[in-house]
């Protein structure tokens, strides 16, 4: 009786010590590209959602007084159970000095012009899909057919085909002008805006500088054509709305990410997972002023509003 | 008592002193007011002036930069752009401000994109020439470009004469005020990507990380200008404003100035006024005039001043009195006392007179019954009226000595009389000073021996002669002489001594070491009948030697003196002028 009094309290305690850790414990490397907000934020959401067990160490990789390289050699002598990599550098530096540790990375805007993601790696897609933008154009502003569309980078070609693909099956008209540079936005710009709808800015540093872009709204302001943006900061700027992910979530789907991966210890390689939950800017001062009725349901599910006396008057839904 | 009204007083006071109008304190004090009136408004104008002209100034510039700035944060992307539309319309917004002369807005290359003026600066269109050209052209503005990164507005300044522009490099008071060329400032401001833009956007953020590692410049952190925005103020309206409240400002300081004056001309008069009334009544005073008196119009300093001068003058007026009163008091005494003395010394002669007709009288009728007494007494010695033996021989003969002696006494007596009579006269020969002292010797030779005294004699004989009385004189040394042998101790001696004083005097001198005369006794041996107290017991004497010697003197218009030193010895000196007659001047 004894040796089974003993197993079985001895599986019991191992399974309280398992519940009570729910998650595995192991040596995680944050390689942050640099002290910007966004990537800050990113990091404290993946601190948020791994296991209060498993050691973290963060390195900056834009420091002035480390050496990339040697830093990548000392993270790889520390043999890391894994690698969070946020932001393009710190997934480049991952990518050539870490080939043998598994790595999340996250806050990559074009990722696939990098190579990445590489082998060992895992990531999640900063730029929304094509679908999930246009599906939320028809729910923001269903009467807007013509989409207007200004781009000039050529590496994101794919996604603007994916785009016309995408318009054409919701049934809208999404009219494409390409720029040579920011010179040529001002002439495209006036020619597109005569003949749509609603213009959809996208994630292009060919089109979209900060000068640029306050153009762009002031003169679909003026032409009361509204603006789909891609940031909150555009929807506060004057943009009608906005699907945009926030770096805190994104961090913590990269921290549900690899926690996944530590768990099952499977090996997932060259997996790009676009984020689990984007969220949507509205401005009602812009269709209030545009003469845009927004349905309600659209307002509930909107994570910021802009609205009320002044144009920063904001509040999140959540 | 009369009272000087000041103004009065002040009127005549002016007339009468003479004094210039323009050495008058009024007129100082009114002067040297109005220099330092005239010298605080034009300090305190030129301060104003200044400041209002630095506050307008710098008023004007800050909205030529303020609205430089605003076009540069709005046209910044249509400068990039090339969108002129737009920039037009700015430029004519910006121009619709009355300071704003025209405007400029250049791309990268310094090259003018939109050009828009008014009044004289009226281009017409973006396409040169114009009627008044820019103050700077595109290479001065690439330049400025190219070297300005992280600097603010370029402001410089220039005066628009018939078309020309000339620099003013540091316009001051003088050129806003009073030049008549229109003051213009030419704003330069530099047209900068954003620095900051809030909140931080994830896509800027992102996009501008990747094109960092593709080896791309920050888009929002470039340095160099996208452009410009030039911007010409006219300073005209400024001017003429900063005229007007200049003339006000100068109205309103020869007001003060002209104020002033006349508050200090009203005050000085007031000051001087009873100043001058102060002088007038002092010269009344001086004067001997104590009625003035000082009217005390205001109860401050000069009313003090005035009440003291009052107060002092009732003071002098009542010393004056007393000294007057004093004065008339002390020459009726002075009367008194003079008439009094006056009678007491005529009585006094009287009682002299009385005296020396007396001693005269008294010694002429003793000297009569003496001269019978010895005239027997001789006969009793010659034997005449029998013979006589040793004994009454000696009784007689030293009745005979004090008969000598009294008669002596008596011939002194009567010719002391006769000199203070004045009725001796000198009967003047000229003698050898030798033969007198020798004279003298010869009667008291026997007298030194037997007292043993050494007498010495110390005469030159190339000593002139002197006109003197022979007897008088012989009588005088002989008294000095014998005076020294009474006195001097055996084996003493006796020096007698004549010297000749430059021509003009003969000087006696007895010189004897005898006891010495006491200082407090010098002063009286030469009176009648005074003797040396400790001498008057043991020397005999009468005490008229002296006194008669030193009339005798006198008489010859001579001076005798006497030094003494007790235990030492005395000298008696005797100057006599060689002409007795005429007096000799000692």
């Amino acid at each position: 009786m004894r040796p089974l009094r003993t197993c079985i309290v001895s599986a019991w305690g191992l399974s309280s010590l398992c519940l009570a850790t729910s998650g595995y414990a192991g040596d995680i490397v944050i390689l942050k590209s640099s002290e910007q907000l966004f990537y800050t934020q990113a990091v404290e959401g993946f601190r948020s959602s791994v296991s209060q067990q498993t050691s973290l160490k963060e390195v900056v990789v834009d420091s002035a007084d480390v050496d990339p390289r040697a830093l990548g050699r000392r993270v790889r002598a520390s043999n890391p159970d894994l690698v969070f990599a946020v932001g393009l550098k710190a997934a480049l530096l991952a990518k050539v000095e870490l080939p043998d540790s598994p790595v999340v990375f996250c806050l990559v805007l074009n990722p696939e012009a990098h190579g990445l993601p590489a082998d060992n790696m895992v990531g999640i897609a900063t730029r929304l899909s094509p679908e999930a933008q246009l599906t939320a154009i028809r729910n923001l502003a269903p009467a807007a057919s013509r989409i207007g569309l200004l781009y000039g980078d050529p590496r994101i070609d794919f996604f603007v085909t994916d785009a016309q693909k995408q318009a054409a099956r919701m049934g809208l008209d999404l009219a494409v002008a390409q720029v040579a540079g920011p010179r040529d936005v001002p002439d495209r710009a006036r020619g597109l805006i005569a003949s749509i709808d609603l213009l959809w800015l996208i994630q292009d540093p060919a089109v979209i500088s900060e000068e640029s872009l306050a153009f762009l709204l002031q003169t679909s302001m003026d032409a009361a054509i509204p603006v789909f943006g891609f940031s909150s900061a555009t929807v506060q700027q004057g943009a009608l709305g906005a699907l945009f992910v926030d770096p805190r979530r994104i961090g913590e789907q990269a921290g549900r990410l690899a926690r996944d991966l530590l768990k099952s210890q499977r090996h997932r390689s060259r997996l790009l997972v676009p984020p689990d939950r984007p969220e949507l800017a509205v401005n009602l001062n812009t269709a209030e002023y545009l003469g845009l009725p927004v349905d309600s349901a659209v307002v509930r599910t909107a994570s910021v509003l802009f609205g009320g006396p002044g144009a920063t008057a904001q509040h999140r839904n959540r | 008592m009369e009272t000087i009204h000041p103004t009065v007083q002040a009127r005549d006071g002016l007339s009468s002193a003479r004094l210039s109008r323009f050495r008058s304190w009024t007129f100082k004090l009114i002067v040297l007011a109005g220099a330092v009136l005239v010298l605080a408004c034009a300090a305190v104008g030129w301060f104003f002036s200044d400041r209002l002209v630095r506050m307008t100034t710098q008023g004007l510039l800050r909205n030529g930069t303020l609205l430089a700035e605003t076009i540069a944060g709005s046209g910044r992307y249509s400068v990039i752009a090339r969108d002129l539309p737009r920039l037009e319309q700015l430029v004519e917004g910006a121009l619709i401000d009355p300071d704003v002369a025209y405007v400029l807005i250049a791309g990268m290359d310094g090259e003018p994109l939109v050009v828009r003026g008014k009044d004289v600066w009226t281009l017409g269109t973006n396409q040169e020439p114009w009627s008044v050209p820019l103050p700077r052209v595109s290479a001065e503005r690439r330049n400025l470009l190219e070297s300005s990164r992280n600097e603010g507005p370029s402001v410089s300044a220039f005066f628009l004469r018939e078309g020309q522009l000339l620099p003013a490099p540091k316009p001051g008071v003088w050129d806003v005020l009073f030049r008549g060329d229109a003051l213009h400032y030419d704003v330069l401001f530099p047209i900068r990507r954003d620095p900051a833009r809030s909140p931080p956007d994830l896509t800027f953020g992102l996009a501008q990380d990747e094109q960092v590692i593709l080896g791309g410049p920050r888009s929002g952190s470039a340095d160099r200008p996208l452009g410009l925005v030039e911007i010409g103020l006219s300073a005209k309206n400024s001017q003429r404003l900063l005229r007007g409240l200049l003339s006000e400002l100068a109205w309103l300081t020869l007001l003060i100035m002209g104020g002033g004056i006349a508050a200090v001309a009203f005050l000085s008069h007031r000051l001087t006024q009873p100043l001058v009334a102060l002088r007038d009544a002092a010269r009344q005073i001086s004067r001997g005039d104590y009625s003035a008196s000082l009217a005390t119009p205001s109860a401050d300093e000069v009313g003090d001043l005035s009440e003291s001068f009052n107060v002092m003058a009732r003071s002098l007026q009542e010393r004056d009195g007393t000294l007057r009163e004093l004065l008339q008091t002390l020459e009726e005494r002075i009367e008194t006392r003079t008439r009094e003395l006056r009678q007491a010394n005529e009585r006094l002669q009287q009682v002299d007179q009385l005296k020396t007709s007396l001693l005269s009288n008294v010694s002429h009728e003793l000297r009569t019954p003496l001269t019978s007494m010895k005239v027997h007494l001789e006969n009793l010695l010659d034997g005449v009226d029998g013979t006589l033996d040793q004994k009454q021989r000696l009784s007689l003969e030293r009745v005979q000595g004090n008969l000598e002696r009294l008669r002596r006494m008596i011939d002194d007596l009567l010719d002391l009389s006769r000199l203070q009579a004045g009725r001796w006269t000198l009967s003047l020969t000229a003698v050898h000073p030798l033969d007198l002292v020798a004279d003298a010797m010869s009667t008291l030779r026997h007298f030194a021996v037997e007292k043993r005294v050494d007498v010495r004699l110390d005469v030159p004989l190339s000593m002139p002669e002197v006109s003197v009385d022979r007897d008088k004189l012989v009588r005088v040394l002989t008294n000095l002489i014998h005076n020294a042998l009474k006195f001097t101790e055996p084996g003493g001696h006796i020096i007698v001594r004549v010297l000749e004083d430059h021509g003009e005097c003969v000087v006696f001198v007895v010189e004897d070491t005898a006891c010495g005369i006491a200082a407090r006794d010098l002063d009286s041996i030469f009176l009648p009948f005074y003797r040396v107290q400790s001498s008057a017991r043991q020397i005999r004497g009468s005490g008229l030697g002296l006194s008669i010697t030193k009339q005798l003197v006198e008489l010859h218009h001579g001076q005798i003196a006497v030094e003494s030193t007790v235990g030492c010895g005395s000298r008696f000196t005797v100057t006599i002028p060689r002409r007795s007659d005429r007096g000799a001047g000692i």
